[in-house]
């Protein structure tokens, strides 16, 4: 998602914010005539003295002592460390109402060099740290909490939350259950009411510690440029954590899709002691695992010191500090504790008493498994959950994780790690379709033992090779036919079509769902059918042969099942390096119309801005190759086709590349 | 202050198909977090995670060229399998690297009306990036995990970095547009 940055008006004017005392703040948010000054007071220059224009907030005040001037800009800095602050993660979280100045344009607060849309919403929470002398009266910490409201739900919905392995969790019972309150509270609509707090946010002017003490006698604008990155980076750090993840997929949709939760804050002073038990360290769900050690973790941050990151597994939680700033009055600090986990959803209650009757996970649709990149728990608990380690979660037995559409990359056969115990089901679904295949199969014609790998690669595939796959595997089948020589082999069928029809639908009613076990079955059938229909002369013969051929063939389907996986790919391949042939000269030709409106350049035109455009594509591994024809040979990269297609699994159309490359 | 400027290492790792996005996006992140002069934040999306943007017309232009330059550079050595400088595999994997520095301008003293001003680099840092291919679906997944997993990383390393390290940045003296120069070398011969 592309957002469009709106630059800066550059006329919009001082801030006229009623409630602020005009004395302080945005005074200096003049100069707009200047197009190289920034307007603002944020100027840093303002604060080095270079930039020589004096505040009238200094000119105002009681005395012109310089002493006077630092002091109001400390005060500046740290009113505006809170309110900015408080507004950079509110805007993360909420869509907070602009507001616009006396001149139309809309009131942007430029504080820390980070322009971001000012709002009036806030005004008044905020009050108690816009005063004028918090370098010296230290104001309370500034909480803010982000939480899931729950108020619009119906009566028969309920608010879930997904765990690691998938399984749905009622929240509001898992919140009722700590005892909050003993009636369960119920929204407008007679629903289940709660509150789940996601994150709580905390901006203080500290207490003077040792690592602060070094600080004491900062600068003023060395305190402002530091602060600058501070900021960039608790803008950037709000978009790494999972609630952010949950408020554009709940702010996508509006109250009906989001299924009626609001990913809502709150601004309250912290410091006082509150009368109801802290939503936030309420487990919503019995975590299985016990708390890992913090090294297990440590491949995700490089600095994992533990005054910046510290996960607290029994709870689920995270907490994170951000490096204090520290000014003449104290260090300045953000902080944030926030759960790891908001896969949260809306799930008809129905659904969910019938999920816990047969203990099945249930992959419902409204159900996104938002991976929160930052909480490498879940990752590390599928691990876990897999193979005991719990360390790198990139193994493929891994994969078939609670996401609807994972399993398809049916793992069942090959990397399925052993001490699994919470991915059976999925395995199993998936090895019973596998056989289900197979068992339809076998009624075929063909070699249809091997399908299977082919149906496989062609769901994961681009829908192209799909359509490939088809009409090339009957060459292969022919091929691998005359090799193997298998009883439903096309050469052999037509002279005993007859018999063997009704031989394969006899042994496929009774095949146990292996290939080998059915044609073994069918092997003895076919003799016991000889026996059967009595003397026969040729046709006897004929099939006392076959019946050698297809115990023959048992073994052999043994033993080359691997083979002709490797064989179709060949084939495959060798097919794409016809099509590269011709889409050469296609292209060639296009190139020679000097991009002319042909398709290629026109599919060209629709690729968003920063999709990698340019990079060849198989089926794109074609003109891939297209790229390399005065380099390389073509069967050499057709040989070398399966890399390329390989990682194109699931990815988008072949695009070629751009048109001033050709 | 003293010594070698400090610089930081990134390490990415992405296939053929997003390996430009990747780059550029943690490109970006680093520019948003250097880029001292006000800025009206923006977002892109790489991967399902969402990262800063800069949106000025010369840092987007130069983070593109560069990291063409640098894609085009691992298509070239992925194929050729020559360069032994990019280490590139038989598996087919290959490597590159891009390094970001930033500099001062410091003004020299002029003896008498010229000032010559030294940009001498305070910050560096360095891209490292692993292209990565696949012969089989599981693996390209596999790969897919790894390079949402490195841009994870790689930006959290970002945010963690410029947070500790802020010692170093340079005093802002002056009130032109960008108080830092920068330059993004690809494939920097140490």
């Amino acid at each position: 998602m592309y957002q469009q940055p709106r630059p800066a008006p550059r006329s919009a004017s001082a801030a006229s914010n009623p409630s602020t005392n005009p004395e302080r703040t945005n005074n200096q948010r003049e100069g707009g005539t200047l197009p190289h000054r920034t307007r603002s007071s944020v100027d840093l220059a303002s604060y080095t003295g270079a930039g020589g224009e004096p505040s009238r907030a200094a000119a105002e005040s009681s005395s012109n002592a310089p002493q006077d001037k630092e002091n109001t800009r400390l005060n500046q800095i740290i009113q505006h460390f809170h309110t900015k602050a408080a507004l950079t993660i509110c805007s993360a979280r909420a869509q907070l109402p602009r507001v616009r100045a006396k001149d139309g344009n809309v009131k942007q607060d430029r504080w820390f060099n980070i322009v971001l849309d000012d709002t009036d919403a806030l005004l008044d929470e905020l009050q108690e740290w816009k005063r004028s002398d918090l370098s010296s009266d230290k104001p309370p910490p500034l909480v803010i909490e982000v939480y899931i409201d729950t108020a619009n739900l119906s009566q028969n919905q309920a608010l879930v939350i997904a765990d690691e392995t998938g399984k749905r969790w009622d929240v509001a019972d898992a919140l009722a259950g700590s005892g909050q309150s003993s009636p369960r509270p119920t929204n407008r609509q007679g629903g289940k009411f709660c509150e789940v707090v996601l994150e709580r946010w905390t901006i203080e002017l500290g207490d003077w510690s040792q690592e602060a003490a070094a600080g004491r006698h900062e600068q003023l604008p060395n305190v402002y440029k530091k602060g600058v990155v501070l900021f960039r980076s608790l803008y950037t750090f709000l978009r790494f954590l999972p609630a952010w993840k949950l408020y554009r997929r709940l702010g996508r949709h509006p109250v009906n899709g989001g299924g009626g939760l609001r990913v809502k804050y709150r601004i309250k002073q912290g410091g006082l002691a509150s009368r109801s038990p802290d939503s936030l360290l309420v487990p919503l769900y019995p975590l299985q695992h016990t708390a890992r050690r913090p090294e297990q973790h440590d491949y995700d941050y490089t600095s994992d010191s533990d005054t910046q990151q510290h996960r607290d597994t029994t709870n689920g939680l995270e907490r994170h500090r951000f490096e204090s700033l520290t000014c003449p009055s104290g260090p300045l600090r953000i902080s944030v504790v926030h759960r790891h986990n908001s896969d949260f959803a809306v799930a008809s209650a129905e659904a969910l008493l019938s999920s816990r009757f047969f203990g099945r996970r249930e992959s419902d649709p409204t159900t996104t498994t938002t991976m929160d990149p930052y909480n490498k728990a879940e990752l590390g608990e599928r691990a876990a959950s897999a193979n005991t380690k719990g360390k790198s979660p990139f193994k493929a037995g891994t994969l078939a994780s609670p996401r609807p559409h994972r399993p398809s990359y049916d793992q069942g056969f090959n990397s399925r790690s052993p001490g699994d115990k919470t991915e059976p089901k999925p395995s199993e679904k998936t090895f019973m379709k596998t056989v289900d295949k197979q068992k339809s199969d076998i009624r075929e014609i063909g070699t249809r033992q091997y399908k299977p790998f082919e149906k496989r690669i062609s769901l994961n595939t681009l829908p192209q090779k799909a359509l490939r796959a088809p009409p090339h595997s009957l060459p292969n089948e022919t091929a691998i036919a005359s090799s193997t020589s298998s009883p439903m082999a096309p050469p052999s069928l037509p002279r005993y079509q007859s018999s063997f029809a009704g031989r394969v639908k006899r042994n496929s009613s009774t095949s146990q769902g292996q290939n080998n076990t059915s044609e073994g079955s069918s092997a003895r059938g076919s003799t016991s059918d000889q026996a059967a229909s009595g003397p026969r002369s040729d046709d006897d013969d004929i099939q006392d042969f076959v019946g050698l051929l297809e115990s023959d063939s048992v073994k052999f389907a043994k033993l080359t099942k691997p083979a002709p996986r490797r064989t179709v790919d060949l084939s495959v391949y060798s097919a794409l390096r016809e099509e590269s042939e011709w889409l050469a000269d296609d292209m060639s030709a296009s190139s020679l119309l000097n991009k002319a409106p042909t398709p290629p350049s026109r599919r060209l035109s629709n690729v968003p801005a920063l999709s990698t455009s340019s990079s060849p594509r198989p089926l794109g591994h074609a003109t891939h190759v297209r790229s390399r024809l005065s380099t390389q040979s073509i069967a050499e990269e057709a040989g070398r086709g399966g890399d390329g297609s390989g990682d194109e699994g699931e990815t988008e159309e072949p695009l070629l590349f751009r048109t001033d490359e050709v | 202050m003293d010594g070698k400027p400090p610089e930081f290492t990134l390490e990415l790792s992405a296939d053929r198909s997003n390996v430009k996005d990747v780059v550029k996006g943690i490109m970006h992140t680093v520019f948003f977090h250097r880029f001292f002069t006000p800025l009206t934040p923006a977002t892109h999306d790489v991967l399902d995670t969402t990262l800063p943007y800069v949106s000025e017309d010369d840092i987007e232009e130069l983070i593109e060229t560069r990291a063409t330059a640098l894609v085009r550079s691992l298509d070239t050595a992925s194929s050729t399998h020559t360069s032994p400088q990019y280490s590139a595999k038989s598996n087919g994997t290959s490597r590159g690297s891009l390094a970001i520095k930033f500099l001062e301008k410091k003004r020299r003293k002029g003896w008498f009306i010229a000032k010559a001003d030294e940009e001498t680099v305070w910050e560096t840092w360095t891209i490292e990036v692993t292209l990565t291919s696949a012969r089989s679906e599981p693996e390209a997944e596999r790969n897919r995990r790894v390079m949402e997993s490195s841009l994870q990383k790689a930006a959290m390393k970002v945010v963690t970095t410029v947070n500790e390290e802020k010692g170093h940045i340079p005093p802002i003296t002056t009130n032109e547009s960008n108080p830092f120069p920068y330059q993004i070398v690809v494939n920097p011969k140490t």
